[in-house]
């Protein structure tokens, strides 16, 4: 039916002459080519329309993440003609993936938990989908042995491809499924229905597991709600400065006053606090208990580390402290700016807090030789009081390493373990500040080094691969 | 209409004949797959399943009988179809290529 109105359409292009000669009558048949083109490109677009709504009626009709996960796998696998699709779920502590559905098992079967590190999600992000998994091992990323296994244990099962359930904000699972049937790679349509099925999939996953019992009662994750409100609307309170500003000075430009350039100037500038204002309310909206989709830019870190120092000066002023950096490199990685301020912010405001009145702060930025199991990465090290003076400060990250208790997403060095209380930094008595940027640095790939955390003192490493 | 029935659970030689009316949608989709995941867990060799009486064969439908093919053959068992209606048998085709599954001529 539609070949025939294509082939109706180039009929009646032919049939018209044009008065100027043969070589003109070539652009009514390229613009009816055209308009040809469009309307198949339209059909399709209705077509994958069409098939959206279809998906959203099946997934949102229910309330269970094996059953959704289930419906998201058959539909991957009849849509794309693959024979296998692996669904998994986050767990409820958000660390694990959890296999919620196996079409076409083999022998062995898809391991059933996985646990996704935060180089793999970040490698994850920066992959057109659907993502070849092999890819991983080649990426240049040190891949730790926990993934390797699970990765390794997909590929031998006959699984190629991977893609995150991403609604847009929020990754609420992982698909992995084989190459096609019949041998073809992913065309442009296949790709637009695993972006389709992988969306509307990830946002009716993501509305179940918000309804879960274990994950309202989280003791955790009220505190992750509980921070995030207080930053908001702390930034909130924020925004209202830079707006007054702009109000009055937009109202004396009216009045045609002198030295207008001036005002302009402030406009402008209040503006642009505005929109970084706005910027960071954005990011911190976009923050997940579970895994934070990241929008990485090039960016430089100690201009970030600047900035999120900036805004505690007045604190600084009042405790009569000093900050020194010791060491400063402006080096740009990919990282998430709105978050990794966020980040960075908490980190400085828990040491402003602590520093003694009088008390210095000392700050450095520099180039970190690879420690053990990283790549090449930037070092940054915040430490008040004592704790951070002298040798301590100049460790190089290669120094012997505990981790502690599951569910950190810090570092306690050894050496400083032994002769310290480490109370205050198990989980649950921990500023929550403190953990919920611990656990954005770990999205990023980074870590987190505590040598020291005490009354008056703290003196914090943070690694970021480059 | 019942989405399908089973018309032999253990024939001769260990094989299961199905037999697939009416619209073959999602939950139709999911119900076959529990089935034949029973009849692998039962150790059955073979399982026949006649697509003769389904009037529509949904990508879910399709995306079954894919995975399960894969399923049976990786467990040493045979999954085959029978009696496609020409309608099915060109959605087959488009997706996965028909010639993917095995074809026997009677259930």
């Amino acid at each position: 039916m539609s070949s025939g109105k294509e082939q109706d359409g180039r009929a009646a292009g032919a049939g018209m002459e044009h008065p100027a000669g043969k070589n003109r009558k070539k652009a009514p048949d390229a613009n009816l080519d055209r308009i040809n083109q469009l309307r198949r490109e339209l059909r399709r677009k209705d077509e994958l329309l069409q098939m959206s709504l279809d998906f959203a009626a099946k997934f949102s009709s229910h309330s269970d993440i094996e059953l959704i996960s289930r419906k998201i796998s058959i539909s991957l696998s009849g849509n794309l003609g693959v024979e296998k699709v692996a669904v998994y779920t986050p767990d409820a502590g958000g660390k694990d993936q959890i296999l919620r559905h196996e079409l076409g098992r083999g022998m062995k079967g898809a391991p059933e938990s996985l646990y996704a590190g935060s180089s793999f999600l970040r490698w994850l992000n920066t992959q057109e989908q659907p993502a070849l998994i092999d890819s991983y091992f080649n990426a240049g990323v040190q891949v730790k042995e926990a993934e390797a296994g699970w990765l390794e244990d997909l590929i031998r099962e006959g699984y190629s491809y991977l893609s995150p359930l991403d609604s847009g904000s929020e990754i609420s699972g992982l698909a992995f499924f084989s190459g096609k049937v019949n041998g073809d790679n992913f065309k442009e349509r296949d790709r637009e229905l695993i972006r389709v099925i992988s969306v509307i999939g990830a946002a009716a996953l993501g509305t179940v597991s918000r309804r879960r019992p274990e994950q309202r009662a989280a003791p955790e994750e009220l505190d992750f709600h509980r921070f995030k409100e207080d930053e908001l609307a702390r930034r909130s309170f924020e925004l209202n400065t830079p707006l007054t500003v702009l109000k009055s000075t937009l109202w004396s430009v009216e009045t045609g006053m002198t030295g207008e350039g001036l005002m302009i100037d402030m406009a402008r500038d209040a503006v642009s606090n505005l929109q970084e204002k706005i910027g960071e309310l954005a990011g911190i909206s976009e923050l997940r208990y579970s895994t934070s989709k990241l929008n990485l830019k090039k960016t430089d870190i100690t201009a970030i580390m600047d900035d999120s120092l900036r805004k505690f000066i007045p604190e600084i002023e009042q405790k009569f402290s000093t900050v020194d950096y010791s060491e400063k490199m402006h080096r740009e990685i990919l990282v998430d700016p709105g978050k990794m301020e966020l980040a960075l912010t908490a980190v400085i405001k828990q040491v402003v807090e602590q520093v003694s009145p009088g008390g210095r702060i000392v700050l450095s930025t520099s180039f970190s030789e690879k420690p053990p199991g990283e790549r090449e990465g930037v070092e940054m090290k915040v430490c008040s009081g004592s704790v951070g003076d002298g040798e301590d400060h100049n460790d190089s990250l290669d120094r012997e390493l505990s981790e502690i208790g599951a569910g950190s997403w810090f570092i306690v060095r050894a050496g400083w373990e032994a002769g310290n209380d480490r109370s205050g930094l198990n989980a649950g008595q921990q500023p929550p500040s403190l953990r919920i940027a611990f656990k954005i640095i770990s999205d990023h790939g980074g870590r987190v080094y505590v040598n020291g955390f005490g009354q008056g003192d703290i003196s914090l490493s943070i690694w970021l691969p480059a | 209409m019942k989405s399908f029935s089973i018309e032999n659970n253990r024939g001769r030689n260990g094989t299961c004949r199905i037999s697939l009316s009416g619209r073959f949608g999602d939950s139709a989709a999911m119900e076959l797959e529990d089935r034949l995941n029973e009849l692998l867990k039962e150790d059955t060799r073979e399982a026949r399943i006649s697509l003769k009486g389904v009037s529509f064969l949904s990508s879910e439908g399709i995306g079954v009988l894919l995975g399960m093919e894969h399923s049976f053959r990786a467990s040493g068992a045979r999954l085959s179809l029978a009696d496609l209606p020409p309608r099915a048998e060109a959605d087959m085709k488009l997706v996965a290529g028909v010639e993917y599954f095995n074809r026997v001529t009677e259930l």
